[in-house]
């Protein structure tokens, strides 16, 4: 059973105050922290998990700059095989472009599995996994919770609206866009890290998988980013945290909430 | 790897170092970073989830959070292979215990005596069959370790043991007989690195099972902080001691005790680093969201001028950290971890840099007590109030100060590590001293302000050192062999020789960051340099003013300060602007920013 | 004149209410534009259509035993025939679990660019360009298309708010489904509660809410005596719920329960779309938060800024 796990390094953005960049087309990043996509961590566990069981290889692949090397190397020290970067030089992406990147990569390498997170952290498209799985002509499934593999079909749990679960059957080879709870991922040992060192890592400039110029051209463009309008929103609550106990209390009272 | 050179201890003193010459934290390898954020992550998962639960002592989890930790080989980190480590390098290990350093102290402190004091005699001074015998098992978490040095009636004095081991008449074991006083880990510890007189005045030091008969521990201590870790007395009363568990030789256990220590020494400073930087990261927080006057608190000049002190100093104390574990390692090359010799090398190679252990143990310290007393204050009243993080790290960093040499014991250790270093040869530095005399005579300091970046600082950090230097000159000249007697002197030299380091890690760290990345994406490492040096040098002076007061007067004592005069001579800067733009750059992010692993 | 294409999407014979987002939001393009609106309605039958009626011009529909259940490829397939038949100038789908599924790969399969998670949809100039939020809510961006005859967005679930809109009377056109349809690449087995417990969270007047922001699993209990003190019911984000530290039947939001308390109190919870959508029946929503930024304000009506356990231990202290 051969897996390709497909991940993205982003910034952490919890608690901190994006700034806008000079471009007014991104946030400013130079003093963000930057993790493994957390959807993409459970994949990866996932990926690792499948091949623990039934034998066969991870291959993760990210495309990204040098630095986001860092979250491959991270996958390798998880367990994954082996890893492939995609330097997309100074290409203008977006879902469209990462996917036919991906497939591109993805259709020399031999495998039953894809796996993908259902999105990522900081664009929040949800638009990779689905797009990937077209180009590569294969099955596909998206916000997967359960993945239970027999032979060379999966019973899986597609997470829907409303707390309810679609069991299906899926036959490989397939593209699962993964949900985060479906695992609990590990963490990353001193061992891990050093066998990584070793494992290998390529790099292909994408200039060397033979797209077209459209294949690389993006189909949406990011106009602007631009702060949350300011004017709407809640009435802050002031004061020590008696009075605003206090208060809370009688808003309860004045909602018909007794306590 | 990089170039870095291999000064030796204490060499900083004497020499200009050149920026490519010392390891900074931009210098992390990308092992190094991924070896940091696994121990990041597990701080985060394992620790941070748990931050209420370690607070109180509780022997069951702590030693299955050591499991865990062993389990991703955090516990044997440094030791041999061989023995079922991962034989890391000092900047490794240094990165791991910065990120397990969470303000959890039931982890922590455990976490600390396993891989420091608790196993590392073991690593440099055991024979290989106590390594095969002991290593594997602490590095598991199989075993958990103590070290029991401190007696009720010998703490800063430990080599004055009262516990008395004597020989069986068969010359299989020894009996040992004594009390161990505060001894961490204690309360569930399987093994104890502890020390004995044997014959009375041979101060030896051996390895005892907590399981061996006449072993047992008194009730656990109240504290002050650390309530996770557990603090008890262990007793020996006739525990026979195999004499295979006599570790090193008998008679040297001086060896093993003060070489522990003093290697340790400057993984506190790694500990004080981790701490610093959450603690930064809760007093912004707090600031953003904390609104008075209708304005959040951080927007006010004052409580900028702490954030940004805080963050000064950590990265300060970072900057130094990181110098010396890779000084460590350079010293270290070469030393093949299988040969059976390699333990005994390593402590001598290490005993040279004892001096900076120190420093950074002193340092780091002192930076942790100040950047939480800042954190409680900026919460004002929040701050004082059981249950805030900010009031346990208050009351946990005071123990910095105290254990592994109290800090008045490790400032009188500097002075007379460089005194012995001068006067063995290993430093030229009487001559250096006589040199910088001469010169003085006709030294004409230079009116303008250097030009470039830093170029300035790089400047008074050079005086910093010639100032130090002409007091310790003159304090030795003064009191020759007697000058220990002289402490308070003696303190304000080894503030000086901290104070150096101190400016001269930063300084160089900035400069290295400046030279590869330009000054934009430099400015804020550069600005916490400039407002640091500013504050330090000026310190410089004063005390060796205070030295000169103190041994000089009348004539001698006029020239002496006319010669300092014409070094200490520097321009102020708007370290005030210079604090705001820090602060300024933290508060949106809300996290220690100037190290990305 | 041209069209604008919603999906509807539907469960168990049921639309769901994305669908009637959609259509009002389509309905005021259309207005606009002088667009018709065309709703495409696979599987279902002709009572469910009848739903639609008053806010389409035309409803196509198809009626088949492989399109009981949601089958992603058959939308693909069929969507993409109507797309070139028709050649609407816009196609809206759910930003759900079904339209990840199948709006990228009938983005791949038609050629025409798709934007996702959308929350506002605008045109200019005969191009449309879309509102969508970054980093969890805490940035909006306009994106915009590469020119092409034909545009494909999915709509977030609860950007638009459905009003009352003159009364239409849709045709209904019943479709047969091409012949040479592909093989299903899936089974479906069937449906199953995820959360199903003995607390059910919907139906209690206040909700205790706890998120990521409470930091331990040991510090839910101190929430949980404030929700027992108040007499509430204690819920939660999807987080808390993948760390296994409360069971699914707690959770709030799109994926978990929606909620409909007289009050809401959520602590420590950034108020990502997920689970907002959840809370949209909720009368009053009060968010204790450190952030000052947090998104969770801007959904609130009232907000406090402090630590959560500031606040719980002083409502602890006035109820006691
Ligand atoms: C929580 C906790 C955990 C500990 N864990 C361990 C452990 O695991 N193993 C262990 O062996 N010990 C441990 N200790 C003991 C600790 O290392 C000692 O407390 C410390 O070395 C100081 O010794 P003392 O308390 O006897 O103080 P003293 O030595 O009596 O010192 C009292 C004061 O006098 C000063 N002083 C002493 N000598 C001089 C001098 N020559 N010149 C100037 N000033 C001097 C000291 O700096 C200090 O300010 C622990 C202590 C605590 C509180
Ligand atoms: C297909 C799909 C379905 C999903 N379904 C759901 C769903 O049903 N329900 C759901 O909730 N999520 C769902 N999510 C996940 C959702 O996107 C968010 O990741 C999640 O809601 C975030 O949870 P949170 O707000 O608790 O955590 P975070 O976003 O991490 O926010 C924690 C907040 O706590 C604050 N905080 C931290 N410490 C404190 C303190 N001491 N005091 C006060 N405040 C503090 C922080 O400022 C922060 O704002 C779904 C995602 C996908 C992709």
């Amino acid at each position: 059973m051969n897996v390709v796990v497909c991940v993205k390094r982003v910034p952490m953005t919890q608690e901190v105050d994006l700034e806008i960049d000079a471009s007014k087309k991104d946030v400013s990043k130079d003093m963000l922290a930057y993790v493994l996509n957390e959807w993409d961590n459970y994949a990866v566990e996932e990926a690792i998990q499948i091949v623990e069981k039934f034998g066969g290889a991870v291959t993760a692949v990210t495309v990204g700059s040098e630095d986001d090397e860092e979250v491959l190397r991270r996958c390798l020290a998880m367990g994954a095989e082996k890893a492939i970067r995609v330097d997309p030089g100074d290409l203008s992406l977006d879902g469209f472009v990462i996917s036919k990147i991906l497939a591109e990569v993805i259709k020399g390498l031999e495998y039953d599995l894809v796996l993908t997170g259902v999105q990522a952290d900081d664009d929040n498209y949800g638009i990779v996994g689905s797009m990937l799985a077209e180009h590569l002509g294969i099955a596909r499934a998206a916000v997967v919770n359960h993945v239970d593999i027999e032979g060379d079909e999966a019973n899986i749990k597609v997470e829907l609206e409303g707390g309810v679960d679609e069991v299906l059957k899926i036959r490989f080879p397939a593209l699962l866009s993964i949900q985060t709870g479906i695992n609990e991922p590990r963490y990353v040992s001193i061992m891990g890290i050093r066998k990584a060192a070793k494992k290998e890592l390529q790099v292909l400039p994408v200039t060397d998988l033979g797209l077209s110029e459209d294949d690389l051209s993006a189909r949406t463009v990011v106009e602007e980013v631009f702060l949350p309008p300011e004017t709407e929103g809640a009435e802050i609550i002031e004061g020590d945290a008696a009075t605003v106990a206090e208060e809370i209390l009688r808003i309860m009272k004045e909602k018909g909430v007794s306590v | 790897m990089a170039k870095e050179k291999l000064f030796k201890g204490g060499e900083f003193l004497i020499t200009d170092a050149l920026p490519e010459e010392i390891f900074t934290p931009e210098d992390f390898t990308s092992e190094q970073k991924m070896i940091a954020q696994s121990a990041e992550e597990f701080g985060q998962g394992e620790l941070d989830t748990r931050w209420e639960e370690l607070g109180v002592l509780d022997p069951d989890l702590i030693k299955s959070l050591l499991k865990k930790a062993a389990d991703l080989d955090f516990l044997g980190a440094e030791m041999p292979e061989i023995y079922g480590g991962a034989g890391l390098d000092k900047v490794s290990s240094s990165l791991i215990t910065e990120h397990l350093s969470r303000g959890t102290s039931g982890f922590f402190v455990s976490y600390g005596v396993q891989t420091g004091i608790g196993s590392l005699p073991l690593v440099l001074f055991g024979s290989p069959e106590q390594k095969k015998k002991y290593l594997p098992k602490l590095a598991s978490a199989e075993m958990i370790g103590a070290y029991a040095l401190t007696e009720p009636q010998h703490g800063s004095d430990a080599l004055g043991a009262e516990t008395t081991a004597v020989l069986s008449e068969d010359g299989k074991y020894y009996v040992l007989n004594g009390q161990k006083q505060f001894i961490s880990n204690a309360g569930f510890a399987d093994l104890f690195i502890t020390y004995a007189q044997v014959d009375g005045t041979q101060f030896t030091s051996f390895i005892v099972e907590r399981q061996w008969e006449g072993v047992s521990v008194d009730a656990e201590e109240e504290k002050m902080g650390v309530h996770g870790s557990s603090t008890r007395a262990v007793i020996f009363k006739d525990v026979k001691v195999p004499v295979e568990n006599v570790l090193g030789e008998v008679g040297r256990g001086h060896v093993v005790a003060l070489n522990t220590l003093n290697i340790g020494r400057y993984k506190l400073g790694a500990g004080t680093v981790g701490g610093a930087k959450l603690l930064i990261a809760e007093a912004v927080k707090y600031a953003k969201g904390r609104i008075q006057f209708g304005k959040p608190i951080c927007e006010f000049g004052l409580i900028k001028h702490k954030i940004a002190e805080m963050v000064i100093r950590t990265y300060v104390n970072e900057s130094m950290v990181y110098r010396t574990a890779r000084l460590l390692d350079l010293a270290l090359e070469g030393i093949d971890p299988t040969s059976e010799e390699a333990g005994k090398k390593t402590g001598e190679a290490l005993r040279k840099y004892a001096l900076e252990c120190s420093i950074n143990k002193v340092f780091g310290s002192e930076m942790l007590d100040f950047v939480a007393d800042e954190c409680v204050q900026i919460m004002g009243g929040y701050g004082y109030i059981k249950g805030n993080p900010v009031e346990t790290a208050y009351r946990d960093s005071r123990i910095n100060r105290i254990w592994e040499g109290t800090n008045e014991i490790n400032r009188l250790l500097i002075v007379d590590l460089l005194m012995r270093a001068g006067l063995k040869g290993e430093l030229p530095l009487l001559d250096t001293i006589k040199k910088l005399t001469e010169e003085l005579l006709t030294f004409r300091p230079s009116m303008e302000t250097a030009e470039g970046v830093l170029e300035e600082e790089r400047k008074m950090v050079s005086m910093a050192k010639k100032i130090a230097l002409l007091s310790a000159g003159a304090s030795v000249q003064k009191y020759m062999q007697k000058l220990a007697g002289e402490q308070e002197i003696v303190a304000l030299i080894a503030d000086m020789i901290i104070e150096i380091f101190a400016m001269e890690s930063a300084l160089l760290r900035a400069l290295k960051k400046l030279q590869k990345e330009g000054e934009e994406k430099a400015r804020i490492h550069v600005a916490a340099t400039r407002a640091y040096i500013n504050d330090a040098f000026p310190k410089v002076d004063l005390m060796a003013r205070q030295v000169f007061a103190a041994i000089s007067e009348g004539e001698e004592l006029r020239t002496q300060l006319m010669g300092l005069r014409k070094l200490a001579r520097y321009t102020p800067i708007n370290a005030i602007a210079l604090r705001r733009e820090i602060a300024e750059s933290i508060v949106p992010v809300a996290r220690y920013h100037l190290t990305r692993i | 004149m041209g069209t604008i294409f919603v999906i509807a999407e539907h469960r168990q014979g049921e639309l769901r209410d994305i669908t009637f987002e959609m259509l009002f939001k389509a309905n005021t393009l259309c207005k606009d534009l002088s667009h018709k609106l065309t709703a495409v309605v696979l599987g279902g039958d002709e009572a469910l259509a009848d739903e639609i009626k008053k806010w389409a011009d035309t409803i196509l529909l198809f009626e088949h035993e492989r399109l009981k259940n949601f089958d992603g490829d058959l939308y693909k397939e069929v969507i993409s025939g109507l797309i070139e038949e028709y050649e609407p100038f816009i196609t809206l789908m759910g930003h759900t679990s079904w339209g990840m599924d199948f709006a990228p790969a009938l983005a791949i399969k038609t050629g025409y660019p798709l934007a996702t998670d959308c929350v506002d949809i605008q045109v200019e100039d005969g191009r449309p360009s879309v509102i969508r939020q970054i980093y969890s809510g805490k940035i909006f961006t306009k994106v915009s298309f590469r020119e092409s005859k034909s545009y494909l967005i999915t709509v977030r679930p609860g950007s638009f708010t459905p009003e009352e809109i003159g009364e239409q009377e849709g045709e209904i056109i019943k479709k047969e489904l091409p012949s040479d349809l592909p093989e299903p690449s899936k089974e479906f087995i069937g449906f199953e509660e995820a959360g199903a417990g003995e607390l059910d969270i919907t139906q209690a007047d206040l909700l205790v809410s706890i998120g990521r922001g409470v930091g331990e699993a040991e510090n839910i209990e101190v929430v949980r005596e404030l929700a027992d003190l108040m007499g509430g019911v204690l819920s939660c984000s999807r987080p808390i719920v993948d760390k296994n530290w409360l069971p699914k039947y707690h959770q709030v939001g799109t994926s978990g329960k929606s909620v409909k308390p007289k009050v809401y109190l959520a602590f420590g919870i950034s108020g990502a779309f997920q689970h907002v959508a959840g809370i949209s029946g909720a009368g009053t929503v009060i968010a204790v938060n450190k952030d000052p930024k947090a998104p969770i304000f801007r959904v609130a009506d009232y907000g406090v800024v402090d630590d959560l356990f500031n606040v719980v231990d002083a409502l602890k202290e006035k109820l006691k």
